[in-house]
C-alpha cells in the first residue's frame, strides 16, 4: 500500500507542512531565545527601580492568549495596519512573528528564574576568584543553563502546538502557510479526522524528538537534577 | 603586607566592625578568634572588598585599596584567594571547580591543568577529579575550595574557617596546606576560627574579636596562654571547657 494512499493526498504536501511548521517555530524560538536570554539574565543579574513590575509584567505575558497576539499583528500587518506596506500578512514571515512575541516572555521569565536561583555565593565566589563582569556573567549563564534550557523547551513547546496566532496572520494558504496545527484545524472542520489525527501524530512524534534532542543538552553532563527521594525508605 | 586600620562596618543599625584594626605579614599567619556573631567573617569579606567598609583603610603593599578604581580591583582580588565558610562549587567536575580561578585569569589550558591537579592532590581529591562536584560531602567541598584557592597561588590566603567541616585527619592536612603556604611560600594568611586549639596549632599572631570589637592582639603565644582582658580570659575558658 501507498503510504500516499492513507493520507489521501500528496506525501509531498505532508512532508512540505511538516517542514513549514518546524521551520517556522524554530526560526522564531531561535530568534527570541538570542534576545531574550540575555535579557532575562541581565534582569536577574541586576537590580534596578521597576524590576517588579517589569518581572509582573513578563509573567503575566508569558501567559499572553496566541489569538489576541495573532489579532494585534493581524491589524498592525494588514493594508491599513502601521506595517501594511511590508506586506508580511498571510506569510510564514507573519507566522514566525508571532511565535516570536510568544516566545519572548516565556524565555525571558524563565532565563531570569534560573539566574535569580544561583546562589549568592557563588556569585561572590566568581568575584573574589577575580573575574571581570562579563566573565561573571558567562559564569553565571552557564550555571544556569539547565534552566535556560527548559525555557527553549518550554517556548518550542508552545509554539510549534499553537494555532489562534499563525491561523490569522499565516490564513492557513495550502502549499504556502498552511502548518501541522492549522491543518488539523481544517481537515477536522471538514469531517477528515483519519488525516487530522495523522497529522496530529506527526506533530506529536517530531515534537518529541526535538525535545527528547533539547532535554539531552540540557542534562548531558549532570543526569537528572532537584530532589530526590532516598530509596528504600517509605 | 596586608593593613587594615580602623575599619567600621553597619548593617542597618547592627554595628559589626567597630574600629578594626589587623597587619597580616607575608609569612605569617594571622588568626581572628572570637564567638559567633563576632565580626569574623565580615573583616575577610572586608578584605577581599566583597564589602566596602563604612570607614577605615586597607592597604596591600602599601598600595590604598579602597580608593583602587574596578579594574584595579579585580588585579587586588586576583593577588588574593578567599575561602568561605559555605562552600560554593560550580555545577561542573571536581577539576573544573578547581581550574576556574586559572581560567579566569586567562592562563594556559596546559599549565592550568597541571596546576589544578598538584592542588587536587595536595588535598587528596585527586581521585574524584572527574566527579561532579555537587557530590562531594561538606568536607571534600571544603578541601575542593582550599585546592581552588592555592591552584592561583596567591600573595594572600583569607580563610573563613577552612576546617569547620572537616575530621581531624583532613583537618591535619588543611592546616598542614596552610603552614607550608606561609612558611616555604612567604604567603599572607588570615583565618578565622572560633576553635582556640586550631588558634594555638596554627596562628603566629591573633585578634580576639569580641561584638565587633577588638578586645585583645597580640603574639598567639601570648593572647592565647596568658590572656590581659576579662573577656579574653572567659571565652577562652569556655572553649577549654567545651573543647
Amino acid at each position: 500500500m501507498d503510504l500516499s494512499d492513507i493520507f489521501g493526498q500528496s506525501l509531498n504536501e505532508v512532508f512540505g507542512i511538516t517542514a513549514l511548521s518546524f521551520r517556522v517555530t524554530g526560526i522564531a524560538v531561535a530568534a527570541a531565545a538570542l534576545l531574550a536570554i540575555p535579557l532575562g539574565s541581565l534582569l536577574g543579574l541586576f537590580d534596578f527601580r521597576g524590576k517588579r513590575v517589569l518581572v509582573t509584567l513578563i509573567n503575566t505575558l508569558m501567559g499572553l492568549p496566541p489569538v489576541v497576539v495573532g489579532l494585534m499583528l493581524y491589524l498592525l500587518l494588514s493594508r491599513s495596519g502601521a506595517l501594511g506596506p511590508l506586506d508580511l500578512l498571510y506569510t510564514p514571515t507573519a507566522m514566525m512573528i508571532a511565535q516570536f512575541i510568544m516566545a519572548i516572555p516565556i524565555i525571558m521569565g524563565l532565563s531570569y528564574s534560573a539566574i535569580s536561583a544561583i546562589p549568592q555565593r557563588l556569585v561572590e565566589r566568581t568575584i573574589s576568584l577575580g573575574a571581570t563582569r562579563n566573565q561573571l556573567v558567562i559564569v553565571i549563564i552557564r550555571e544556569a543553563r539547565v534552566g535556560i534550557m527548559a525555557s527553549i523547551v518550554a517556548a518550542f513547546g508552545g509554539a510549534i502546538s499553537e494555532v489562534g496566532a499563525i491561523m490569522l496572520v499565516g490564513g492557513n494558504i495550502r502549499y504556502f502557510t498552511r502548518a501541522l496545527t492549522t491543518a488539523i484545524v481544517l481537515y477536522t472542520n471538514m469531517g477528515e479526522f483519519g488525516m487530522a489525527i495523522a497529522l496530529g501524530l506527526i506533530l506529536l512524534s517530531t515534537s518529541f524528538m526535538i525535545n527528547l534532542f533539547l532535554t539531552y543538552l540540557q542534562m548531558k553532563d549532570q543526569g537528572t537534577r532537584g530532589p530526590k527521594l532516598p530509596k528504600g525508605v517509605d | 603586607m596586608l593593613l587594615l586600620r580602623d575599619i567600621w562596618k553597619s548593617y542597618g543599625v547592627r554595628e559589626v566592625l567597630r574600629g578594626i584594626s589587623l597587619e597580616a605579614e607575608g609569612g605569617r599567619i594571622s588568626c581572628i578568634i572570637g564567638p559567633n556573631g563576632s565580626g569574623k567573617t565580615t573583616i575577610l569579606r572586608v578584605a577581599d572588598l566583597l564589602e566596602a567598609p563604612d570607614s577605615g583603610a586597607i592597604a596591600f603593599d602599601g598600595n590604598d585599596v579602597l580608593s583602587l578604581g574596578p579594574e584595579e580591583r579585580i588585579g587586588y582580588r586576583r593577588r588574593m584567594a578567599m575561602v568561605f565558610q559555605q562552600p560554593a562549587l560550580y555545577d561542573m567536575s571536581v577539576f573544573d571547580n578547581v581550574a576556574m580561578g586559572l581560567r579566569i585569569r586567562g592562563m594556559d589550558k596546559g599549565v592550568a591543568g597541571k596546576r589544578a591537579e598538584e592542588a587536587l592532590k595536595a588535598v587528596n581529591l585527586y581521585d574524584l577529579r572527574a566527579a561532579r562536584a555537587h557530590s562531594l560531602s561538606g568536607g571534600e567541598a571544603q578541601r575542593l575550595c582550599l585546592a581552588g584557592a592555592m591552584a592561583v597561588e596567591p600573595e594572600g590566603l583569607l580563610l573563613d574557617e577552612p576546617t569547620a567541616n572537616l575530621d581531624p585527619a583532613n583537618t591535619i592536612i588543611v592546616e598542614e596546606i596552610i603552614r607550608r603556604y606561609a612558611k616555604e611560600k612567604g604567603g599572607i594568611v588570615i583565618f578565622t576560627t572560633h576553635n582556640m586549639f586550631e588558634a594555638k596549632r596554627l596562628a603566629d599572631r591573633v585578634l580576639f574579636l569580641m561584638e565587633g570589637r577588638a578586645i585583645e592582639e597580640g603574639e598567639a603565644a601570648e593572647v592565647l596562654n596568658n590572656p590581659k582582658g576579662e573577656m579574653t580570659a572567659r571565652f577562652l575558658k569556655g572553649e577549654m571547657v567545651l573543647g
